[in-house]
């Protein structure tokens, strides 16, 4: 289920920069739950990449593949679905591990696992510590 | 007028020549004069002595088989017997039909002889002599008829002297000229004593705009008559034919018409000559036409009906076609009356009508308006759903989940951590009332509250630990129990079910008595599984009670609620309802308040 390997395309140097090792992607429109986010992941000592709408994630994500992607899904420009529908059709994305990331969990796209905001500290850390290399592999 | 009654007409017609005299002025030859006379002198004696009822029929038929010879002769009867009270003019009448066997009734007879001359029974009381100046109307249907009447009395005058005028359309001319006879009329023409006159030209000469010129028209007819004077005779009578009021009247130019007749009426007065005008019967069948007809009758001295009922034989059917005419007449006016009934409820139905319809059309309005108010707040709807299910959320989750954060991090001072503690608490209060708001809307204004039960049977008993376990953490004073008879499982919507027990026993923390512990039940039964949550303490006012479930009504709302919008029944009721299942509560002082909820087994609406 998860990936071991980091990918072995090149990766642009602006957003090497921005992101370095994040493992994990946020893609959320607003820019408190980013931040808290970010927060909350960095307190175990893991990196995190943002973006603001699925488009943006998409780019990010042809630079450089996460451990997991905490998504969001009402967003301007694209949406959550929409996103989720676009990596469908790159097969490279197929075994990303996707956390819908809603205060809505009734409309999530269903076979996908949910994470409820307010965001429980606890159940996301445990979600990283299953899912993120960086967690479980022995760090460099 | 003095003559005795024994006086022998005869005689007396003859001395005092009055006939031979008025055809002697009249220019008529002497040959046709004595013919004429001895005519008139022959029916007068006839009339005289036995009232024309011993006259054979030959003979009737010879002294009438002129119309002029006829008019002559009663114009001497009448001049003989004027003021004899033995003149019985039933006796006239006897004679009429005999003739008119022979030949259809004609007008000039009628209108030289009014009907009143003939007619009044008794002393004749006729004060003048037949005028010439008399001013008669024929009304017609057909043209033919028409043609033959005219001829007859421009026939009449040529027999007499008169001098003839006919003011006549173009085609009636041409019928005229032919009922009188072409070689008659040529003759008379070329002698100057027929003259003809187009009616569109003549009238032409003295109308201004619509209306006749009164100054114009005297002067027309002035030359008119001046120039047919010219070479007759001093004492020759004059007979018009004027078909111009007919033309007008067809033009539609009633008043016009009505106008010119009674110029007419004042030249006649003026002037000494007999008129006749004709009007086609067909400008008269409007009931609207009723009074200008009369009118048109009043303005003539001589009123002759159309051939329908001129060329009636005898008096006898005269009077039936009288009688019938009014029977005809009053029907009509029935007819009339309750035509325009009909049509007073005719137009009320169609005022009805529009009034129904523009009763529609206000309607239909309405509803378009409504449509786009409901169209205006859907689109409200979906903003304030959008406000409150992200919107005001997003922000609130932020500052909570810092606020963990914090105290996560233990960065602060234990002073600090009250603080934020306060914060803490005060954004779930918010939060949850953020969330009771959002399924309130979609319960009232979206399609209800969203329920999503489990595909499989759910255990409950677990849920319900759960919630009263987060309510014993947040109230550690208060005593909860949960009793389970059996295993409970339903296919429920979690998150909703714990809704559910999180406000019924929530409710019952707020409003219980602390000394006695709060009872939550689950049991189930064959069909279905039953919430129950029981407590004790001050009971529900009564007056609330049928009303509980609904916040939205007036009075609904029980007193000292701070803690949050008040919605959690509603919404509770709202989602038991939709798992298809029923809420209801019983509370009494000594039976305390216990709130049931059923959840049925089988299938749910939802």
């Amino acid at each position: 289920m998860l990936r071991g390997n980091l990918p072995t395309r090149p990766v642009k140097s602006v957003t090497e920069t921005a992101h370095g090792e994040s493992c994990v992607l946020i893609v959320d429109d607003d820019e408190g739950v980013r931040d808290t986010l970010r927060e909350v992941i960095e307190m175990i000592g893991c990196s995190a990449a943002t973006a603001t709408n699925g488009a943006e994630a998409l780019d990010i994500l042809a630079v450089r593949l996460p451990c997991l992607i905490i998504l969001d899904l009402l967003m301007p420009v694209m949406s959550g679905e929409e996103m989720i529908d676009a990596m469908r059709k790159e097969p490279s994305y197929a075994r990303l591990p996707v956390l819908i990331s809603t205060s809505a969990p009734g409309q999530a796209p269903p076979g996908l696992p949910v994470l409820a905001k307010p965001i429980d500290i606890e159940k996301l850390w445990s979600w990283m510590r299953r899912s993120c290399t960086c967690l479980t592999a022995p760090r460099t | 007028m003095a003559f005795p009654l024994c006086a022998n007409p005869l005689h007396i017609a003859t001395r005092r020549g009055d006939c031979a005299q008025r055809a002697g002025d009249q220019g008529v030859p002497e040959r046709r004069a004595q013919k004429f006379m001895r005519r008139t002198t022959m029916l007068a004696r006839h009339l005289a002595s036995d009232g024309g009822s011993a006259l054979s029929r030959s003979r009737a038929h010879d002294l009438l088989c002129r119309p002029f010879a006829f008019e002559a002769a009663l114009v001497a009867v009448r001049r003989v017997l004027g003021a004899q009270s033995s003149f019985d003019a039933r006796a006239v009448r006897g004679i009429m039909p005999r003739r008119s066997r022979e030949r259809k009734v004609t007008v000039n007879n009628v209108i030289q002889f009014p009907q009143h001359a003939m007619d009044s029974p008794g002393p004749a009381s006729v004060p003048e002599p037949p005028s010439p100046d008399m001013h008669g109307v024929q009304f017609y249907e057909e043209e033919t008829h028409l043609y033959k009447v005219v001829a007859d009395y421009l026939a009449a005058g040529l027999e007499t002297g008169d001098r003839l005028v006919a003011v006549v359309t173009p085609s009636h001319r041409e019928g005229i000229v032919r009922s009188l006879g072409r070689h008659r009329a040529d003759e008379a023409m070329s002698t100057g004593q027929l003259t003809v006159l187009d009616a569109r030209e003549t009238l032409a000469r003295f109308m201004v705009g619509s209306a006749p010129d009164p100054d114009l028209f005297r002067a027309m007819l002035d030359r008119v008559l001046a120039s047919v004077r010219q070479d007759s005779q001093p004492r020759s009578r004059i007979r018009i034919y004027g078909e111009m009021v007919d033309l007008l009247w067809r033009e539609g130019n009633a008043t016009a018409a009505i106008r010119l007749e009674e110029l007419w009426n004042d030249a006649l007065r003026a002037h000494s000559f007999s008129l006749l005008c004709a009007y086609v019967m067909g400008n008269f069948y409007k009931h609207d036409d009723a009074e200008q007809f009369m009118q048109v009758c009043r303005n003539h001295s001589h009123v002759v009906p159309t051939e329908e009922f001129a060329e009636l034989d005898d008096s006898r059917a005269r009077l039936r076609e009288i009688s019938l005419l009014q029977q005809r007449a009053k029907s009509l006016e029935s007819e009339i009356k309750h035509r325009k009934e009909l049509e007073i409820g005719l137009r009320d139905a169609l005022r009805e009508r529009s009034r129904v319809e523009e009763e529609l059309r206000v309607c239909i309005d309405r509803e378009r308006e409504a449509r786009a108010r409901a169209e205006e707040s859907d689109a409200f709807k979906e903003i304030f759903l959008g406000i409150l299910g992200h919107d005001l959320r997003n922000p609130l989750n932020t500052v909570l989940t810092t606020a963990r954060l914090m105290t996560m991090r233990g960065e602060v001072s234990a002073e600090s951590q009250k603080r934020l503690d306060r914060i803490v608490s005060s954004g779930v209060r918010m939060q949850r009332m953020i969330e009771q708001l959002l399924d309130v809307t979609r319960a009232r204004l979206a399609d209800g509250i969203p329920v999503v039960r489990s595909d499989q049977e759910i255990e409950l008993l677990p849920l319900v630990s759960r919630i009263v376990d987060e309510i014993r953490t947040a109230a550690p004073s208060c005593s909860i129990e949960v009793r389970a008879a059996a295993p409970c499982k339903l296919r429920v919507d979690a998150d909703r079910f714990e809704q559910v027990v999180s406000n019924l026993v929530g409710n019952a923390v707020a409003h219980g008595s602390p000394q006695t512990p709060i009872v939550v039940t689950l049991s189930a039964a064959a069909d279905d599984v039953v919430l129950r949550v029981h407590n004790h303490g001050k009971p529900i006012d009564p007056r609330f009670l049928p009303r509980l479930f609904d916040p939205f009504k007036k009075g609904a709302k029980p007193e000292g609620r701070s803690e949050g919008l008040g919605l959690g029944l509603y919404i509770s009721e709202r989602i038991v309802r939709t798992h298809g299942g029923t809420i209801g509560v019983t509370s009494s002082q000594a039976a305390g308040t216990c709130f049931e909820a059923t959840f049925p087994r089988g299938r749910s609406s939802r």
